[in-house]
C-alpha cells in the first residue's frame, strides 16, 4: 500500500496490508502532528506534495526496502490541513523476525523524510512558515 | 510560489547547466535538488526536449 491521502489515515488498514503468514514481526511507525516546535505553538500544519514524483519516490523506496530487508512494506502520507494530534504519515514493515522489521520501518520513514517531495507549512499565533 | 521565470537554454544540456542558469537568475536555493521526469537527477545527467524538469526545494524532513 503506497498512497497519498486527504482523509484521516486508517492505521489498522495499513498494518493489515503488510501481514503475511511467513512474516512474524510487524512494525508500524506513525508520525503525529506536534502542538509545538521548540517554543513555537502550532495551530495546524498544511502539507503539500509534488504528487506524481512523491508517489514514484515512495514506490522506489518501497522496492529498495523489500529487496534489502526481505519485507512487505506500506507507506501512506496525508496531505492538506492537519491539526495537532492527527497522524500525518504511517510506514509499516513486516519481516520474518522483529530485528529486520524495526530496521526496515526506520529505513522507510527516514528515506521518506529525506527524499519524498512533501512540504509542510506550520501555522501558529505568530504567523506561518514553510519548514 | 506564485512567481514565474522563463529561462532559455540549448538542448540537450546537463542538469548542472540548468542549475547554473537558475542560479544566475537568483532562482536556486541551497538544499534544492533538480528532478527530471519525476526522478532526482545527478548534475551530469542530460536534459532533452520533452523532459519535465522540476526544482525540488528541501523536503519537510523535520526532527529525528
Amino acid at each position: 500500500m503506497i498512497r497519498l491521502v486527504r482523509e484521516p489515515i486508517d492505521v489498522e488498514a495499513v498494518r493489515r496490508s503488510v501481514e503475511a503468514p511467513g512474516l512474524g514481526g510487524v512494525v508500524v511507525f506513525c508520525g503525529q502532528v506536534r502542538n509545538e516546535t521548540g517554543s513555537q505553538i502550532t495551530d495546524r500544519l498544511e502539507y503539500e506534495a509534488y504528487e506524481e514524483m512523491a508517489l514514484s519516490e515512495m514506490k522506489r523506496i518501497a522496492c529498495e526496502a523489500q529487496d534489502r530487508f526481505r519485507a512487505a512494506v506500506a507507506m501512506v502520507h496525508r496531505l492538506g490541513v492537519l491539526l495537532p494530534g492527527e497522524t500525518a504519515v504511517v510506514t509499516a514493515a513486516a519481516c520474518e523476525h522483529r530485528e529486520s522489521a524495526f530496521a526496515c520501518c526506520r529505513f522507510l520513514i527516514d528515506a521518506l523524510k529525506s527524499d519524498v517531495p512533501i512540504w509542510k507549512k506550520e501555522v501558529g499565533p505568530n504567523g506561518e512558515e514553510w519548514v | 510560489m506564485g512567481s514565474e521565470l522563463l529561462i532559455r537554454i540549448a538542448l540537450p544540456c546537463k542538469v548542472k547547466e540548468v542549475i547554473s542558469a537558475l542560479a544566475s537568475e537568483g532562482a536556486w536555493m541551497s538544499g534544492a535538488r533538480l528532478a527530471v521526469n519525476e526522478r532526482f537527477a545527478n548534475e551530469n545527467d542530460t536534459v532533452d526536449e520533452g523532459d519535465t524538469v522540476a526544482v525540488v526545494p528541501p523536503v519537510s524532513g523535520g526532527g529525528r
